[in-house]
């Protein structure tokens, strides 16, 4: 993921702070997630993994491995919605 | 509760993937033309897009949520690795040079070794260690040389072939020590009386032969019919361990039913082999002990009408 172009060479210690508190709310978010959904979600975005790779080792389809992960996003985004996420950082 | 245009519910799953990235092509072009004219959805996706660049952030630097997250990774990643791994040993036995294997759920594989090439291990690494191995190896020294009748061993049936192959498999195991039946007696109980071909097929395939006991079934006519290829002199002398009689034929051996208890089916009572038509009957609904101690450790009463406890057969 291309990261360093994301205009925020810059960002002020504001931003930094801001950012770094999103960082820890998902984190967070991410800890209290079911085992299978939590494993999922950080083998697929923390570590990189295939979703064959992720059904092998939860002993399930990779179908049901990358609805682990969406349901994991889903509720990291509910936990999230309470708070204000940093609109600051996003580019499309 | 806000109506959600169908639209919009439709492009929901696909708003999320190209948001975080697990999706390409048409899809995404499709979300990309969608949240240029709808602003609800353009909001969702700039949540999930912010979402993704945090997650790409915890990515870089861990903070302890991560860190716990990737141990615990760390350790399904380790258990799945050791429910891999076979530890085996080979050892001397009556019956030939034998492989016991197990993994950390359970004993995997016992195999006759002398023909045929290495057992296939799908999925697994061997492992060779004798001394962890040598506990099993004696209590089936023990039951080889009757001293044990029952190898109590945890079971890991990864290596049969298929979910009907297992459901045979359990089945023949709970055929007790000193009883004899037919593949088509065990087709029977499982409610599936045409597959005898199947069970046999199945036990053929047994990885553990031995401690799930398919030298306990034998075809519908009492002939061994076969055993860990053609050794049949195998299937013969582990029942006779057992105390079930047998008598030579050419190329085979058959079971002496004269000299053995029998029940009917499901039966509750067990009887003579003479009682009724019993003699004249295939062993194709037929269970055989050898004594009576054995069919009443099944739970089966003596016959009320042939009274084998009265007149129990000669030892």
């Amino acid at each position: 993921v291309g990261t360093e172009d994301r205009g925020r060479a810059d960002p002020g210690p504001e931003a930094e702070t801001l950012f770094h508190e999103a960082r820890d709310r998902v984190g967070a978010a991410v800890a209290l997630l079911p085992l299978k959904q939590r494993m999922a979600f950080t083998l697929r975005k923390l570590h990189d993994l295939d979703y064959e790779a992720i059904g092998r080792m939860l002993q399930c389809s990779a179908e049901s491995a990358r609805a682990h992960v969406f349901q994991a996003f889903r509720k990291i985004r509910q936990a999230l919605d309470h708070s204000e996420m940093p609109r600051a950082e996003v580019r499309r | 509760m806000k109506q959600v245009p169908q639209v919009c519910r439709e492009i929901q799953e696909d708003l999320v993937a190209t948001a975080v990235q697990e999706t390409g092509g048409r899809a995404r072009a499709r979300v990309q033309d969608h949240v240029a004219r709808c602003a609800p959805c353009r909001g969702e996706f700039d949540r999930y897009r912010a979402l993704d660049e945090t997650v790409g952030a915890l990515k870089r630097e861990p903070t302890p949520a991560a860190e716990m997250a990737a141990r615990a990774e760390l350790q399904v990643r380790l258990a799945d690795l050791r429910s891999r791994l076979l530890t085996y040993g080979v050892f001397d036995s009556p019956l030939g040079r034998i492989l016991i294997g197990r993994t950390e759920q359970g004993v995997s594989l016992v195999r006759f070794l002398g023909r045929g090439g290495a057992p296939r291990l799908p999925g697994l690494e061997a492992v060779a260690d004798g001394k962890e191995i040598g506990r099993l190896y004696r209590e089936l020294m023990d039951y080889l040389q009757g001293r044990r009748t029952r190898l109590e061993w945890p079971l890991d049936l990864r290596l049969a072939r298929s979910d009907f192959h297992r459901m045979v498999l359990e089945l023949t195991a709970r055929i007790p020590y000193g009883a004899v039946t037919s593949y088509a007696n065990v087709a029977r109980a499982l409610g599936r009386p045409a597959a005898v071909r199947a069970v046999a097929q199945a036990l053929r395939a047994n990885p553990v032969p031995i401690v799930i006991p398919c030298h306990r079934v034998v075809g519908a006519d009492g002939d061994l019919t076969g055993y860990a290829g053609k050794r049949i002199g195998l299937k013969q002398r582990l029942l006779a361990v057992e105390g079930v009689q047998t008598v030579s034929k050419p190329a085979d051996f058959r079971v002496r039913r004269e000299a053995m208890y029998i029940r009917d089916r499901d039966e509750a009572e067990y009887c003579l082999p003479t009682c009724g038509a019993l003699s004249r009957r295939s062993l194709a609904g037929l269970t055989l002990f050898t004594s009576r101690e054995c069919a009443e450790s099944c739970g089966l009463r003596p016959c009320t009408t042939c009274r084998p406890d009265l007149h129990p057969l000669p030892r």
